[in-house]
């Protein structure tokens, strides 16, 4: 058989061909190592996150400006109508304004009155969102605040109105707030005013479905959702949203925070509860039948008498 | 004969590695956080556009190490979308002497079959691992928009080739088949 000499074998495409199968198979491997340890690997995600996107921010806020505004020049074409929804608005909150003024005032009387000592538990840190983190994986966002703020995995995420979502994922700087529209959301809920128990089921859609409801006959649309507090994965009483029904006859909840204006949130900081540990004792060991026949062992009928 | 090389192609080689860093950084932009938007795949359709044209100055590493950035950054299955994103890539390369003279349509219609391709098998992996999948709805809107956005792309970059990318040899091959690193 002839062979040309001028043919030399091509030792660089081979040894491409091995690196780029290298590469391939490292790159399993990463995806079966976060399948298996997906807790170490997604902090190690938010470290790397914690070093990415806070120092990108200087080149992510004049693109999210510009967006902004085009967006704004868009809202300045309906500026009449949006005049007369402000002011009818503003009328409604002034009534709602005086209600709550007296309300306080009320709620200060009887707490005076009763000597109430509220736990002052809950503190919050508030924080811009830096970066829409959503794929159709996940549904979440970036916030510029991280652990050194005190923020932790599980932290609550609200904004003026109502519940965004909980942090899930926390560096040093940053953190990842899993919004309530996404598919893994779940949020234990109670429907005001019946007071039935609920579940805020997120499904990647602006609209969560209202799954496992008490008595669905007795949920009423327009009610309020609030959070149960069941599971305490979350305080209680932060508003959700309220009932409505989807297209598919399915209640679902039309979400009171401004998903389409996300800017800030608070991540609320919830300081647990102290543990109170054994009985102080008040209650001694429990003794043998031979230790408690002995003299000078109180015994328990005689310490109940 | 020794071949005189492109004085240009690292000059193109840095241009793609910023586009791809920006095409990362661009859809993670808080424009309205938790809108309910399907965001298209704009690596996928920078490196596609760009392989298809010019493949040496589009080397594996900046595809890898990017595609990798979007995992961490967009809170998608690490490592599984710089794989998909990797495979389409070697696959566009090998196929893109074929595709360089044919016309916009049989290019757009090459780079969304694969990426549909591309996004089952991913779903597929996804799947066998009893990892959660985005739903049908979700997956088609991600396809129609990634398709309407590879034509937008591909122009862009077909008029960005034109006045920067590599010169056709005459009788030659100016998109040669480079091995990019």
């Amino acid at each position: 058989m002839a062979i040309r000499n001028d043919q030399q074998p091509n030792y660089l495409a081979s040894l491409r061909h091995i690196l780029l199968g290298a590469a391939i198979v490292c790159l399993i491997a990463l995806f079966l190592l976060w399948r298996i340890d997906n807790a170490r690997v997604e902090r190690l995600r938010a470290a790397l996150v914690d070093q990415f996107v806070p120092s990108f921010e200087w080149t992510i806020e004049p693109v999210a400006a510009v967006g902004r505004l085009f967006g704004d020049l868009q809202s300045y074409t309906r500026i009449q109508e949006q005049n007369e929804e402000l002011r009818r608005a503003l009328q409604r909150m002034e009534g709602w304004r005086e209600a709550a003024l007296q309300l306080e005032q009320r709620n200060a009387r009887l707490l005076a009155l009763n000597n109430v000592r509220l736990s002052a538990r809950t503190t919050f840190v508030t924080g811009e969102i830096i970066a829409d983190a959503s794929s159709p994986f996940q549904r979440s966002a970036m916030v510029n605040v991280g652990r050194i703020d005190g923020v932790v995995d599980g932290s609550v995420a609200v904004d003026g109105l109502g519940l965004v979502g909980r942090i899930a994922g926390v560096g040093e700087r940053s953190s990842r707030i899993l919004l309530l529209t996404d598919g893994s959301s779940r949020v234990p809920a109670m429907v005001r005013p019946s007071g039935h128990h609920a579940i805020v089921a997120g499904n990647n859609t602006r609209a969560p479905l209202l799954e496992f409801v008490d008595h669905p006959d007795a949920i009423q649309l327009g009610d309020r959702i609030v959070t149960s507090g069941d599971g305490g994965l979350f305080p209680r009483d932060i508003l959700i949203g309220q009932v409505v029904s989807g297209s598919d006859g399915r209640l679902r909840v039309r979400l009171s925070a401004d998903y389409g204006h996300l800017d800030f949130v608070r991540v609320i900081r919830e300081v647990p509860p102290e543990e109170i540990e054994g009985p102080g004792n008040l209650i001694g060991p429990v003794l043998t039948s031979e230790e408690a026949l002995l003299p000078g062992v109180p015994r328990t009928m005689e310490l109940s008498q | 004969m020794k071949r005189r090389g492109d004085p240009f192609r690292l000059m193109r080689q840095a241009a793609f590695f910023f586009f791809c860093v920006a095409a990362v950084y661009l859809p993670i932009t808080p424009l309205a956080p938790g809108a309910d938007r399907v965001a298209p795949d704009v690596l996928y359709c920078l490196a596609v556009a760009w392989v298809l044209r010019d493949p040496s100055s589009a080397p594996v590493w900046i595809i890898l190490a990017t595609g990798l950035l979007a995992d961490v950054l967009m809170a998608r299955p690490l490592g599984l979308g710089a794989l998909g994103l990797v495979i389409v890539t070697e696959i566009a390369r090998s196929w893109q002497v074929s595709i360089r003279d044919t016309n916009i349509l049989v290019e757009w219609a090459f780079a969304i079959v694969l990426f549909a391709i591309a996004w089952v098998a991913t779903l597929t992996v996804l799947q066998l691992s009893f990892s959660a999948v985005p739903s049908l709805m979700t997956s088609l809107r991600l396809i129609v928009e990634t398709s309407i956005l590879y034509v937008v792309i591909s122009l862009a970059t077909a008029i960005g080739m034109r006045i920067f990318g590599p010169r056709r040899r005459r009788g030659g091959d100016a998109y040669e088949r480079a091995r990019a690193w």
